[in-house]
């Protein structure tokens, strides 16, 4: 059934009887357990459409369907079991954490929303951090005290606690050195391999599309150009 | 060539939230000469940012700096804030890391890019009062040409928009045309290729090669993007938990790495297949004994955990390890 994209077009207002199209007649597919890469020069709309496909952001045209139903004729139960579903991991980690609170307390918040009780947010949690390769020990620390790959690593991890089928990740690497960005790539991989996720991978990067992906499109002057990888 | 900007031993530190002291930088040194691009690379949060703020004295106030960072003659930490704002923007710019931070989401692009225009250009008011028209004429052509040379085909519908109605690469783009709108002696571009494709990139590159060339400016080059840096930079100065491992000519860099640290950033490339360094980075608040990088290499001996290695100099590179002798 999978997370279709379908005739997706979005244009935004730039003054107050102008309107720019950024991107029109976009139809793609995200299969479990493949990745999808999406690239395409800056201003295209890569993280529009990513955005979108998250329902994040609504098209002006076309629809998302996720597993048959499109999401604007969804009832609220179903639009929640979408939003859990489908989940979006953004370029920079440092912002995807609240500076004030540790790491802990930013984990247990999903696992409260989850209803998952108290006595079983140690378990979880513990092998949530196995799962992403980091120690019990960051979870005392505040975000500034981690690096941007530790970070990374568990706004990937945070994000496996919803028991996504589908991740948009937008840019996960590019605020990350090469190294850190070679093992973010390898865990993203390893998890996929694991739990059949479905990825949309939005980078600008080649080598990594190339790296990751089953297939990819190319996004310029509004249109996306479909190519296996 | 002269040395432009010379920093020795350089020391950053913060208040952590445990009251414990974060060592962002240490007993850093290195020079950058007339026309010269210096490349700054290493793992997120090994202190590249700081360094770069630390030159352009924008650190938070409760930061502790200590060392000399000599420009043109003077120490710039001795510098009043008066004298330090004279400088900035104009002799010494910077292209900042996060343009969604770095822009004022209130003005329009135009008024952002004219704004170091606009600060220095008041001498030059008193001056040539007659001439305000043509002036502001010029500050114009300034900005349309500076948006030009960023690759934007429509500079002047460019300049009407808000940085809330562009994507983080046009925002990236933005940001340093502003920088460069006064062709400064030293410009600091921390991560300016962050963001952008590789289409956008080459056009930075071209760019950041024109500056240097027109301009004779200096740049210290902070970027995680080591193509960009092999293309770009004369030196490389790899840093690793706050402190500069490896420091040699790209050729030699790319070619034959000597540090453990640089060798395994070579690894992870693209085009040797992202095989990543195991483990990560020390907290920069409970550094290891020893030489920093020991816990995760693969070369260690004895002594590497128990002595902190000297950045040892030879032939026109330098490299902190045991194993390099």
């Amino acid at each position: 059934m999978g997370l279709i994209a379908k005739n997706l077009a979005r244009t935004y207002r730039t003054g107050l009887w102008k309107e720019k199209c950024i991107f029109r007649g976009v139809t793609f597919e995200l299969k479990s357990g493949k990745t999808f890469g999406l690239m395409g020069p800056s201003g295209e709309g890569k993280s529009t459409l990513g955005r979108i496909v998250a329902g994040l952001e609504k098209p002006t045209e076309g629809t998302v369907c996720f597993n048959g139903k499109p999401l604007s004729g969804m009832k609220k139960a179903e639009y929640a079991a979408f939003r859990r579903s489908v989940q979006m991991m953004f370029q920079d980690p440092t912002e995807a954490f609240n500076p004030r609170k540790r790491i802990e307390q930013s984990i247990f918040e999903v696992l409260n929303l989850l209803k998952t009780p108290e006595t079983e947010h140690a378990l979880r949690t513990k092998k949530m951090l196995e799962t992403v390769g980091l120690s019990e020990e960051l979870l005392f620390r505040y975000p500034s005290q981690l690096s941007g790959g530790q970070l990374q690593r568990l706004a990937l991890g945070r994000i496996l606690l919803l028991e996504p089928e589908y991740i948009v990740l937008d840019e996960p690497t590019s605020a990350l050195d090469v190294s850190v960005q070679a093992q973010v790539l390898h865990l993203l991989k390893r998890v996929q391999a694991e739990q059949k996720i479905g990825y949309l991978l939005i980078s600008h990067d080649e080598a990594v599309v190339h790296f990751m992906a089953d297939s990819y499109g190319i996004i310029k002057n509004g249109q996306l150009n479909i190519t296996d990888a | 060539m002269n040395t432009l900007l010379e920093v020795k031993d350089l020391n950053v530190s913060f208040q952590g939230n445990e009251n414990e002291t974060v060592n962002a930088v240490s007993g850093l040194s290195f020079f950058i000469r007339e026309k010269e691009i210096l490349a700054l690379v290493g793992e997120t949060g090994c202190g590249k940012s700081a360094v770069a703020h630390a030159v352009v004295r924008l650190l938070p106030s409760e930061s502790r700096v200590m060392g000399t960072i000599k420009f043109g003659g003077k120490n710039l930490l001795e510098l009043s804030e008066k004298e330090m704002s004279g400088l900035r923007g104009k002799e010494i710019s910077i292209i900042f890391q996060n343009p969604s931070l770095a822009l004022n989401p209130v003005y329009s692009i135009e008024h952002q890019l004219a704004e170091p225009l606009r600060i220095h250009g008041q001498k030059m008011k008193k001056k040539v009062k007659k001439t305000e028209g043509k002036k502001e004429n010029n500050a114009l052509s300034k900005v349309v040409k500076a948006l030009e040379s960023m690759g934007f085909s429509n500079p002047h519908e460019c300049m009407r928009y808000y940085p809330s109605w562009c994507s983080g690469g046009m925002n990236q783009r933005f940001l340093i045309a502003a920088s460069n709108m006064l062709d400064p002696v030293l410009l600091i571009a921390d991560e300016p290729s962050k963001g952008l494709d590789r289409s956008r990139v080459a056009e930075l590159e071209n760019e950041l090669k024109g500056l240097k060339e027109r301009s004779g400016t200096s740049m210290l080059l902070i970027s995680h993007d080591l193509s960009f840096v092999r293309r770009l930079a004369d030196r490389i100065a790899v840093m690793y938990a706050g402190e500069i491992v490896e420091l040699a000519e790209p050729k030699q860099f790319f070619e034959k790495p000597f540090h453990p640290y640089a060798l395994g950033l070579l690894k992870s490339l693209p085009e040797n297949g992202f095989i990543p360094i195991p483990g990560s980075s020390p907290s920069l608040s409970s550094l290891p004994e020893g030489c920093r990088f020991h816990p995760r290499c693969s070369f260690k001996e004895k002594r590497c955990m128990q002595e902190h290695p000297e950045l040892k100099e030879s032939k026109g590179r330098a490299v902190r390890c045991f194993l390099w002798a």
